[in-house]
């Protein structure tokens, strides 16, 4: 299950967990960047564009995987933007990146929430547009308009026709400089996240255990809050510390804009040059403190008792980050585990013991170490221990002895598959891009991802394995049944 | 309403979208044994989506033997070709390809993605579980047992708990009246022979949809098809499900069903009615009229009134299923314990007052502007454009349908959208399941002056 949390159910996909690996190359100021080939090697980009781009504007970077070539630029006062244009596309993904997340929060503070708490007040109404007009005018002109929020990041997605992103333009630009929030819209759209909040944890089997999981592996690291924050906290956020956490973060110097679809990339940033060009800087946003923690250090446990029909076990593991060089390896490590009808815990605990109705496993896409999720249901009369056994046996195996070529190949088809299965669409793009952008050390990191999974060995799977998961070190969350009205 | 939301920047009325990209073509064409054949060609990502679906699904479940439509392709899926469960896995595997079982009321699908590079290998596998199954006794006991655990498993989850009871208390013991994947009890009872039969009866050449969308060329993709799928069978096509075709028994006045759950703080609310077919030139105006009311869209008076305006809820929605036989209108929200009974009156009486009052024009206006632009959104997806080509094939509508979708809600007026709605929507007269806990949301039902006899409490693990 992934943490990240969605504003509204109108998309549901939930955001794969995709690997990156660490690029090399230089995204720096200037025409020079770096470009990834469909082979998926890092060449240097000419940075040369068919049609001029506005003067005000420098290519930083591109990168190119298969038919996708993705490039980003960098506005004077600090606004970046990627461009992943396709003629096929039937409309645009608009999205907005801001580098702020759950992790740039006080917990000790109680100011948990906050950053999710604007995934619903950026839709009220800004200096120059009344309340509500934000959605009015995406849906009137055939738009989605939503929103998600993660350790890292919080992004703004609009789906709309390709011929209406000059309406996108106006409108984010906006309220990226001039939300104007009131007391009685905060107290409203936090009454809604308290029920958002039960939704998705209080009533939630699987919320409860993830947030658990991830609170008893994590001891000071920002990823032991939950991104949707604690409900006491929530129930506490004012207006002025809204109005402060805005001013401090949302800034065209703290943002990233991610376009894909059917665009034409100069008059695209000839939009954007016009309604983000005169945003001033903001004062940079305070440091981000967070230091990275290997969680969890120790094997911490949880044992709860829910109304279910059968024991439910996850056990989170140690994972690296998004862009950490270890990450394409732990990947097909992790696919190999539980990533299909084949994988070896699937076969031992679905089909061969039965001991389970279902196994899945999901690596978080994290900055920093996060943690790699197993999740079991038992069936009737099989205890979760017994499929702990089976993981930590399955673990500790792959960490002893190198995996065989056939399960290698296997594991990086069906990874290869994943991640073409992403980019299949408009949205699916942006929301990578974006993803790795804030959080993977690069858009070009989702690009080289092919490559890299291609060039992990058997040898890679087994030290991954032995470092991060047979190290005895697990987070494990258990929910034993109560309450049932019949045995 | 809507029109009481628009500020005066709002240019009431203006033309749709200038234009909207178009949705990519689709060729379709007799494929293998008399079946139809499907196929949007885009090379820009080397990955081909596939979904081969019969014509039947557990609306097709014989009596007393709800889902054994499901547990026999789960059981056709679970080794085949001379190769057993763990063999087909794996060999699906190593072309990095997934196949999945889906079953709905009107059809049964096989659903996967592969790698370009691999389809072939994905299509013999796939023609293996279609027509050479090989219904190993003990491997049907296995898959029973699992499916019967799937179903326990989703007495985990509260919103599809509600789903599963709330087609019964609003079809009642009309064949989309169970749930696709079955009922313990029914499973436990199939014989190896009658779902074996039941298998090959249904996924006949005359009865099935096979569908692609990516990197694939139509002309080289159906010569591989015949050769790959030469040895199946043209049928003849089933019958049709004599039930499915009888019009479902509306319910009467508001009939509440309380699936009971412990410590819930939460209310999983769902309630509907009975409908239209897709095929109805109803169809469209009603969706666009329901979209009005309970759309995904922060405009539709749903969301407008439950949460924007009061906070009463995360989420609000209504919508029509599109169905070969009688389709369904089914409104949902979640709600806190306490917020319950508020937010249950508040969505009664909207619906009330929608049926009574209908739509004004400029709500039209919007939300075609919004359906239209959505569905381009909606197309972009390749396995939702996919989905909705085979949804539209099985419910008997145009080839065209879902490339002309725009226009169809472009051509319908205020007017034949409130006819629809006086005809079509019985909001006095409604299925309502909660998920709850009874012992709480009963008092305040009773309190709230429900009749004690209007309310049907029943365990969360009993069906």
């Amino acid at each position: 299950m992934s943490p990240l949390s969605f504003e509204s159910t109108l998309f549901l996909s939930l955001a794969l967990a995709l690997p990156g690996l660490a690029c090399a190359a230089a995204a720096g100021r200037g025409r020079t960047g770096s470009g990834t080939t469909a082979a998926g090697s890092v060449v240097p980009a000419t940075g040369a564009a068919a049609d001029a781009p506005p003067a005000a504007f420098q290519e930083i970077a591109s990168a190119s995987l298969g038919a996708l070539t993705a490039r980003k630029w960098r506005l004077p006062n600090g606004l970046e933007v990627v461009l992943l244009p396709d003629p096929h596309a039937t409309n645009v993904s608009y999205t907005t990146w801001y580098r702020v997340g759950s992790r740039n929060e006080d917990e000790r503070a109680g100011e948990t929430g906050l950053a999710h708490l604007f995934e619903h007040l950026m839709f009220t109404q800004t200096k120059s547009m009344p309340a509500d007009e934000f959605d009015r005018a995406i849906e009137a002109a055939g738009g989605n308009a939503n929103a998600m929020t993660f350790y890292e990041f919080t992004a703004y997605v609009d789906d709309l026709p390709a011929t209406e992103i000059a309406l996108a333009a106006r409108l984010e630009a906006d309220r990226m400089t001039n939300l104007d929030m009131r007391k009685r819209q905060v107290e409203n759209e936090r009454d809604v996240v308290v029920e958002e909040r039960l939704s998705a944890v209080e009533d939630s089997i699987d919320g409860t255990m993830d947030e658990l999981m991830y609170k008893q592996a994590f001891k000071s690291h920002p990823y032991r809050w939950p991104v949707i924050g604690w409900m006491k906290d929530i129930k506490a956020i004012t207006s002025q510390k809204a109005v402060a956490f805005y001013k401090r973060f949302y800034a065209p110097n703290n943002a990233v804009l991610v376009i894909a679809g059917n665009i034409d990339p100069v008059p695209t940033l000839d939009l954007i040059a016009k309604h983000y060009g005169g945003i001033p800087t903001a004062d940079p946003p305070p440091a981000d403190r967070a230091q990275p923690e290997r969680a969890p250090a120790a094997e911490v446990r949880t044992t709860l008792t829910r109304p279910v029909p059968a024991d439910r076990l996850v056990i989170g593991f140690c994972a690296p980050g998004l862009a950490d060089r270890d990450r394409a390896a732990y990947e097909v490590a992790g696919e190999l585990l539980a990533g299909g009808p084949s994988s070896r815990l699937y076969r031992t605990l679905v089909v061969d013991k039965e001991w389970a109705s279902s196994v899945h496993a999901d690596v978080a896409p994290t900055r920093d170490p996060g943690l790699y999720g197993v999740w079991v249901q038992m069936t009737k009369g099989h205890a979760a221990e017994q499929a702990e056994k089976v993981i930590v046996d399955a673990v500790t195996a792959i960490a002893a002895q190198p995996v065989s070529g056939a399960e290698l190949a296997k594991s990086i088809a069906r990874l290869e598959t994943e991640l073409w299965e992403r980019l299949s669409s408009s949205h699916g793009r942006a929301e990578a891009l974006g993803e790795f952008e804030t959080a993977g050390g690069g858009f070009q990191n989702l690009f080289t991802h092919a490559a890299a999974l291609k060039s992990v060995t058997a040898e890679d799977v087994r030290r991954v394995a032995a470092a991060y998961l047979a190290t005895g070190a697990r987070s494990v969350v258990i929910v034993r049944p109560k309450g049932q009205s019949r045995s | 309403m809507i029109g009481a939301l628009l500020s005066a920047t709002l240019a009431v009325g203006a033309a749709a979208p200038k234009t909207t990209a178009a949705t990519p073509g689709a060729i379709r064409r007799p494929g293998p044994a008399g079946s139809v054949l499907i196929v949007e060609s885009n090379p820009t990502i080397p990955l081909v989506h596939v979904v081969v679906a019969s014509r039947s699904g557990s609306a097709s479940d014989p009596r007393h033997r709800e889902g054994m439509t499901n547990l026999a392709a789960e059981w056709a899926r679970r080794g085949a070709g001379g190769k057993s469960r763990e063999e087909l896995d794996a060999a699906l595997d190593a072309l990095g390809a997934t196949l999945e079982v889906s079953t709905l009321p009107d059809s049964t699908r096989l659903e996967g993605e592969v790698l370009s590079r691999n389809l072939d290998g994905f299509l013999a596998l796939l023609s293996d579980v279609i027509v050479r199954p090989t219904f190993s006794t003990a491997e049907l006991d296995r898959t029973r047992r699992e499916v019967i655990g799937q179903i326990d498993e989703q007495r985990n989850d509260d919103r599809a708990l509600a789903a599963r009871y709330f087609v019964r208390n609003l079809y009642a013991d009309h064949p989309y009246g169970h749930p696709p994947d079955g009922i313990a009890s029914a499973l436990e009872a199939a014989r190896p022979e009658e779902v074996s039969a039941h298998f090959r009866r249904h996924f006949v050449g005359k009865n099935l949809v096979f569908a692609f969308s990516g990197d694939v060329e139509v002309d080289a993709l159906a010569a591989e098809l015949k050769r790959t799928f030469k040895a199946l069978s043209a049928g003849p096509p089933p019958e049709p499900n004599a039930l499915e075709l009888r019009e479902p028994v509306p319910p009467k006045g508001w009939r509440i069903q309380l699936v009971d759950k412990p410590d819930r703080q939460q209310t999983q609310l769902l309630f509907g009615h009975t409908a239209v077919r897709a095929t109805d030139p109803d169809f469209v105006p009603l969706t666009l009229g329901l979209a009005v009311f309970g759309g995904h869209a922060m405009n539709s008076t749903m969301m407008s009134e439950i949460r924007r305006k009061r906070g009463l809820a995360y989420g609000a929605y209504l919508q029509l299923s599109e169905r070969r036989g009688v389709g369904a209108a089914t409104g949902w929200v979640f709600s806190g314990s306490d917020k319950t009974v508020t937010t249950l009156k508040l969505a009664l009486r909207l619906y009330v007052a929608f049926m009574d009052k209908g739509v004004s024009a400029e709500d039209v206006a919007f939300f075609k502007r919004f359906l239209i632009g959505s569905h381009a959104s909606e197309m972009d997806v390749p396995e939702h454009r996919l989905a909705a080509r085979v949804t539209a094939e099985v419910a008997g509508l145009p080839a065209d349908f879902v490339d002309r979708y725009p226009e169809h809600v472009e051509a319908q007026t205020a007017a034949g959208v409130n006819a629809v709605i006086k005809r079509r929507v019985h909001a006095r007269d409604l299925a309502i399941t909660m998920v709850a806990t009874a012992s709480v949301i009963k008092k305040l039902l009773l309190d709230a002056k429900v009749q004690e006899s209007a309310i049907d409490v029943v365990p969360y693990d009993a069906y």
